[in-house]
């Protein structure tokens, strides 16, 4: 005897989730929560905090549900819900620290991704200060632009970019290095 | 090729999920749980101090508007006629009236009290809040009462008029009365026209009998 479970559309729980349907919230938790705390854990290196940050997104996720007009996608809101979470969570522990830069430079990062599991990418990520670490996920990942970071993280665009040519910097450094110690290995 | 680098990253780091600890579903509902407690302890505050000034405001409306109500300051104008004397207490707001309905006189009849200082001819009490007497929807009030309360003067218990003639012979007793010269003439003409010919056939018959027991017994 097979038990086969009913698959309800997102616009099906979101409207139950609407109506303080318990378990409709949770299916929608369990579907969303893997990729959000993925996002939460871009921004901050420790796992722990990175959940906490997620549980409280989600929180506010549920009580302004209302507030989804069903225009762009669940997740896309939901993920900006989880940047900003993340973003005060940062400025709340005055990690967040952008230092100036006179001059942005173009810097070419010679590597292939794909050459790195995730897991060295995102320890990589995660050795950049905050700042940088912020700016470059928000522009590399999330895709926000120099202006959408300067509106949210309360900054000048000079100051976005800035930030992400010294992640870039320091990124194109780490991933040398790695090659480098790579090619060592293989000789 | 830094474009194609940040694209890819974005790309991996976009599809890698993390399985959150088991508890994370139960910490979300409870962080729900405490949020909505504080809102409606707040609401409830809210709630309690609106409900508290209200109360305290309609009550403090209430004593002022009773207040209002009593200040007021009462003229009387003594209404002169052929028989009846008529006393009128003009009743005058003293402070602005607050209701529409205070603007509009009023006139309010009061039954002929016994412990009326009693004058001459009948007397009949009437109260009228008005701020002029002279105003003519005020006046005509006035002047269609008065034949009202004339007839109903007519209509007097006889307890009634002993009893303020009690009380006028206290008032005389004492001083009181009388403040104008009376004319003896027209007191006597007043009660021999209130007596009839028995009263007066009986005081001849008296007469006439004392002049006969002297006749009998002598002069003396």
């Amino acid at each position: 005897m097979k038990i086969i479970t009913l698959y309800e559309s997102e616009e099906t729980l979101i409207k139950k989730a609407l109506k303080r349907d318990a378990k409709a919230e949770e299916k929608l938790f369990k579907r969303h929560a893997p990729r959000m705390l993925s996002v939460c854990r871009n921004y901050i290196s420790d796992l722990h905090y990175a959940e906490d940050v997620m549980i409280t997104g989600f929180t506010k996720v549920f009580d302004n549900l209302q507030r989804f007009r069903f225009e762009g996608s669940f997740e896309g809101w939901i993920r900006r819900i989880m940047v900003r979470e993340a973003i005060d969570f940062l400025r709340s522990r005055k990690q967040m620290q952008f230092t100036e830069v006179e001059e942005a430079h173009f810097i070419s990062i010679d590597a292939d991704p794909d050459d790195f599991d995730t897991d060295a990418l995102q320890m990589m990520i995660d050795s950049l200060p905050d700042g940088y670490r912020t700016v470059l996920v928000m522009y590399a990942v999330e895709g926000y632009s120099h202006k959408e970071i300067a509106s949210i993280l309360g900054v000048s665009e000079s100051t976005s970019k800035t930030q992400l040519f010294k992640a870039r910097k320091l990124l194109q450094n780490q991933l040398s290095n790695q090659k480098t110690t790579a090619h060592g290995q293989e000789f | 090729m830094d474009k194609n680098f940040e694209k890819e990253l974005g790309r991996k780091l976009n599809e890698r999920a993390i399985t959150p600890s088991g508890n994370a579903w139960e910490r979300v509902n409870l962080q729900r749980e405490r949020q909505p407690k504080k809102n409606t302890a707040i609401y409830w505050i809210a709630a309690v101090l609106i409900l508290g000034l209200g109360t305290t405001l309609l009550f403090n409306a209430g004593r002022q508007a009773e207040i209002t109500h009593e200040v007021v300051e009462v003229k009387k104008i003594e209404l002169e006629t052929r028989s009846t004397k008529t006393t009128l207490e003009i009743i005058e707001p003293m402070e602005v009236a607050t209701r529409p309905s205070d603007t509009e006189p009023k006139m309010i009849e009061q039954v002929p009290s016994t412990t009326a200082e009693p004058k001459q001819g009948v007397q009949e009490t009437l109260t009228i809040a008005s701020a002029e007497l002279t105003r003519s929807p005020a006046d005509k009030k006035i002047t269609s009462k008065i034949p009202l309360t004339l007839e109903s003067a007519k209509k007097t218990d006889p307890n009634d008029v002993d009893l303020l003639i009690e009380i006028a012979r206290k008032e005389i007793a004492a001083g009181r009365g009388l403040s104008k010269p009376t004319d003896a003439n027209a007191l006597l003409k007043a009660s021999e026209s209130e007596l009839d010919e028995s009263f007066r056939s009986g005081i001849i018959e008296n007469v006439f009998k004392q002049k006969r027991i002297r006749v009998a017994f002598g002069n003396n």
